[in-house]
């Protein structure tokens, strides 16, 4: 069996530091969050979802805490950590210059 | 990576390995708080709660797949398994505790008893030494006839080898004797002592703990120098390891000597069974109480002796390759100095044998250790070595088996694993440890049996007259780690060998395998394996046994029962003529006359405590020429009191006793046992005759006496030659007593021996019957060893063959069932299991049986009184083999014939 692979390798990790760098939030709320600003074009399966707060957590990228909700549950709470937010500065810029050279080429294409 | 990062990792990958359960607690809550997160949203979206709850479940999927790559990410997933695996490992272990038992100990033995035995050899054939670069050590030995390799130096070819000889960086020489020391805090007590040449510490390169060791400028002049170098044990005993011993003054043998300074520790000399407990300069030889081998007339030329051969030396080769040229250097030196002086022929100094061309050797320093024979040690640790190795090899092969017989039993749980979907090689893995985990205990087990086997093995003595007691050895690490190695590869080959071929196969073969098929012939041939080698070990323990038993069955010519002996050195305390004699004679007179004592007699040797031969050649025959060497004859030679062979109640066949007459001229008069005077006179008669000794030594022969044995039980016939004890005699004598209660009156001897001035300590103090043991030791250290490892080796097989049968009973039940139901006789029943049974056995024992009879011949020269095909050894080991089968087939063959059919076949 291999590993749900529904979004781009690697966009994934960028897109929840971008989100925790807003604020930080759990797992949930991260799924819920990224429906919402995609407008449901990004649907992230929870099944590539949480190995990939582990890995950024192992990674050191991003740090966990256990704190109580409002409504008095348990839940872990991810944030952005110090070198999380230079990896996210870093891989932004590089985003950025990948996407708008596709996108660059793309057009060509339908020319 | 930050720094901050790295401690958050760190933390985190610890977690994961050290708080498993609590990490994985975390992950279950989180996963639950998404799940009602997200059917609390659903509701919220005007969902009902139940449906919320089974879309959250359906979007989310398979909550266990979740947690599975949720653990990927944590990158400790290998370790995990490895938890995992050695959890269940153990679990499984402990349900099949007498298959764990087994195997656990029978590596341990295995192991331990190779470890043991091997350090031993080791340390006995290697020897390492705590000096500077051992390797470019060499003894240097010259053979002064063919007869007598292998010798010390005289004393003038040490010095023109150390001054002439280009090849060495450094020649040194040392000899070794008892002298008698008085420290400052401690009363006299007899030690070895070693005199050195000032280049011995140099050469060997070793440097003192405390104060200084000796040097070139304190072996200039003889007798100039009483300085002393302590050993660190006497350093210990005698001064508490205080550094004010440096400058102390001790006295050895009544002269006073300033300590210089402590050797190493650690450092025993560079012989094998010698272990100085001081040292002086080569030149205060003669001071420190030189006893009976030299006359007074001699002493001051002790230096200049060209024939002396007294010395041992070791030189450090300048170039460590090049010994055979140093050799030939050497042999050259030795030529010179030869043509210098005027010739004298070996035979007439009392050297038996032709002269050797080139008779300067050289060998490694641990391997000339000090000793006369070391192709009969070599021979018998090899013996031993061949035999723990045996063990070694039967423990695997029954580890082997009980690996394969394991395999079969689980095969049905193996290929119920698979077929869940188990991988082969995750199967593979965690059979692999509980492999290990076997192999490992079993090496632990062997550290603990190893380092028991090496106390027991101290009790023991190698031929030579090598205590075990007196050569400090421990575990070797080299051998260890080997015999660790092999034990655990056994365990891993043959423990996943056969796990591997069963994952292969499919669950519908494992559970229609009731029969057994391939794989069953390898574990027959593994258990006749088994039985041969056990077989082997078993003939080599009876032979030793019926060695031992003829060696003590033995007719020795006289009765050792009421003989006990005492052996002092009166001369050793700077004791001289008539103190001598007097000593003698009050001694005796105390010993005469203690209770049950009917005989006191004195003599150099006890009988069997053995000794060299020397020389002697039939008088007409020395004046006709040059005795020529053919004519020698080589015989024990002990000095004895008149009424020696009284008290040993030895016959005198022909001839007459000696008087006190034949005392007071000292080497004029001789009395020859049977086997003398028939080498030395082939014609008949001996008494009246003359015999010479050196080439001018003459003695006349005035008595015959009956053989006994004298040098050890398995002599046969060993010419001796007895002449009188002189009133002054200076060297080591022994009192022989005669006594209805010989266990106390050794005691009583001891201290009336001592009572009588100078008080000479005891050197030694036996039972002569306790000879007929020693002279026995090795073959009962052969007994006890092989006797010990042949019946581990029959335990183990008989464990085998019970695996086996036990094996075969639980794979065949139901057809046994249906026999049994079909109204089968138990001989019926019990033939179904034992025909492949018997067949290994019956092969096993045929086949080690002829093993046996070509493998004795390595024991050839160690057996006595019986052939290395004894019937009876032979007969016992097969007798022995088959009965453990039989006993060990008993209670599976029971169950087999107890079986209920219903049960058996409602089994499957």
């Amino acid at each position: 069996m291999s590993k749900p692979n529904d979004l781009v390798q690697g966009t994934l990790g960028i897109l929840i530091l971008k989100m925790l760098a807003l604020e930080s939030m759990n797992g949930w709320s991260i799924s819920h969050r990224l429906r919402q600003v995609s407008a449901d074009a990004l649907q992230v399966s929870h099944g590539s979802l949480y190995p990939a707060l582990h890995k950024l957590e192992h990674d050191g990228l991003i740090s966990a805490e256990w704190r109580t909700t409002e409504n008095n549950r348990r839940a872990k709470f991810y944030s952005l950590s110090r070198s999380g937010r230079s990896y996210l500065r870093s891989e932004t810029v590089d985003w950025v210059r990948l996407s708008s050279a596709i996108t660059a080429v793309l057009r060509l294409s339908e020319v | 990576m930050a720094i901050d990062r790295f401690w958050q990792v760190a933390r985190l990958r610890l977690r994961a390995l050290l708080r498993r359960q609590s990490v994985e607690r975390d992950l279950d809550d989180e996963m639950r708080y998404h799940l009602e997160s997200e059917a609390a949203f659903r509701v919220e979206r005007g969902e009902t709660p139940a449906a919320a709850r089974r879309g959250a479940l359906r979007d989310f999927g398979s909550v266990e797949l979740h947690k599975d790559y949720a653990r990927d990410a944590r990158g400790t997933r290998v370790v995990d398994g490895l938890v995992r695996d050695v959890r269940f490992a153990l679990r499984s272990l402990r349900r099949a505790p007498a298959f764990t038992v087994v195997v656990v100990v029978t590596l341990a033995l295995g192991i331990g008893a190779n470890t043991a035995v091997f350090s031993m050899i080791d340390a006995v054939l290697l020897h390492p030494l705590p000096v500077a670069h051992p390797a470019g050590l060499v003894s240097i030995t010259e053979a002064i006839t063919d007869q007598l390799p292998l010798q010390p130096l005289a004393y003038p070819t040490y010095r023109a080898f150390a001054e002439r000889a280009r090849s060495f960086s450094g020649i040194a020489a040392f000899a070794t004797q008892d002298a008698i020391v008085a420290t400052t805090t401690g009363a006299a007590e007899q030690l070895q002592t070693a005199a050195v040449s000032g280049s011995y510490f140099p050469v060997l390169g070793l440097h003192a703990q405390v104060g200084r060791l000796l040097a070139p400028s304190d072996d200039d002049v003889p007798g100039a120098h009483p300085v002393v170098v302590l050993s660190d044990a006497l350093w210990a005993s005698a001064f508490h390891r205080s550094t004010s011993a440096v400058g102390a003054t001790i006295k050895i043998g009544n002269n006073p000597y300033t300590v210089v300074g402590v050797a190493p520790r650690g450092f025993r000399g560079t012989l094998l069974t010698q272990a100085p407990r001081l040292w002086v300069p080569a030149t205060m030889l003669a001071d420190i109480g030189l006893g009976g081998f030299l006359s007074a007339a001699n002493r001051p030329r002790l230096f200049g002796l060209r024939y002396f051969h007294y010395w041992r030396v070791v030189g450090r080769l300048r170039d460590e390759r090049a010994s055979a040229r140093a050799a030939a250097e050497l042999n050259s030196i030795f030529a010179q100095e030869k043509a210098k002086a005027p010739a004298k022929s070996a035979s007439s100094m009392g050297f038996a044998g032709r002269p050797v061309r080139d008779p300067v050797g050289l060998m490694p320093v641990n391997e000339a250790a000090g000793l006369s024979d070391r192709a009969a040690l070599v021979r018998f640790v090899s013996i031993l070595a061949g035999v723990v190795a045996l063990t070694l090899l039967i423990a695997c092969l029954n580890v082997a088996n009980l690996f394969l017989i394991r395999a079969g039993e689980r095969s049905l749980e193996i290929g119920l694993r698979s077929s869940l979907g188990a991988s082969r090689a995750r199967i593979a893995q965690q059979l692999g440890v509980e492999v290990l985990l076997l192999g490992l205990a079993g090496a632990v087990g062997g550290l603990f049996v190893g380092q028991a086997g090496v106390h027991l093995l101290a009790s023991f003595t190698l031929p030579g007259a090598i205590s075990l007691a007196d050569i400090p050895f421990n575990l070797n690490a080299r051998v260890l780690v080997a015999t660790m190695a092999l034990g655990i590869l056994t365990a891993v080959v043959f423990g996943l060998w056969p796990a591997i071929r069963t994952s292969r196969t499919s669950l519908i073969a494992s559970l229609r395998d009731t029969q057994p098929r391939s794989g069953v012939d390898t574990r027959t041939l593994l258990l006749g394996g088994e039985v041969a080698l056990s077989i082997i070990l078993l003939v080599g323990a009876g032979l030793f046994v019926r060695t031992v038993q003829a060696g003590l069955r033995s007719d020795l010519g006289f009765d050792p029962a009421p003989l006990a002996a005492v052996r002092v050195n009166p001369a050793l305390g700077g004791f001289k003529g008539l103190e001598l004699s007097n000593y003698y004679r009050f001694a005796t007179e105390r010993a005469a006359q203690l209770p049950g004592v009917s005989g006191v007699a004195l003599a150099t040797h006890v009988p069997l405590a053995g000794f060299g031969t020397l020389p002697f050649v039939a008088g007409d025959k020395a004046a006709t020429s040059e005795a020529s060497v053919d004519d020698q004859v080589n015989a024990g030679w002990v000095y004895i009191s008149p009424n020696y062979f009284d008290v040993l109640r030895v016959p005198i066949v022909e001839g007459r006793a000696f008087t006190p007459g034949d005392t007071a001229r000292a080497l004029s008069t001789a009395i020859v046992n049977q086997a003398a005077a028939r080498a030395l006179f082939p014609d008949g008669h001996a008494v009246g005759r003359q015999m010479v000794h050196a080439g001018s030594m003459r003695f006349t022969i005035v008595g015959v006496v009956r053989d006994t044995k004298y040098a050890s039980v398995q002599d046969r016939n060993v010419p001796m030659v007895f002449t009188p004890i002189t009133p002054d005699f200076s060297d080591d004598v022994h009192f022989i007593v005669r006594s209805t209660r010989p266990a106390a009156a050794l005691e009583q001897l001891r201290h009336a021996l001592t009572a009588v001035p100078p008080h000479p300590p005891i050197r030694e103090a036996r039972l002569v019957a306790d000879q007929v043991n020693l002279t026995l030791e090795p073959q009962r250290f052969g007994a006890t060893l092989v006797g010990t490892y042949s019946l581990l080796a029959l335990l183990i097989a008989s464990v085998g063959v019970y695996g086996l049968v036990a094996y075969i009973v639980a794979k065949q039940q139901r057809e046994i069932g249906i026999r049994i139901a079909l109204g089968a006789r138990p001989g019926q029943v019990i033939e179904l299991v034992a025909v492949r049974i018997a067949l290994a056995v019956g092969a096993g024992v045929l086949v080690g049986l002829v093993a046996a009879s070509l493998a004795s011949r390595a024991m050839d020269s160690f057996l006595y009184g019986v052939t290395r095909t004894d019937i009876p050894a032979f007969a016992a080991a097969a007798a022995a083999m088959i009965l453990a089968a039989l006993a060990a087939c008993v209670i599976p063959a029971r169950r087999a014939l107890t079986l209920d059919p219903v049960r058996a076949m409602r089994l499957e």
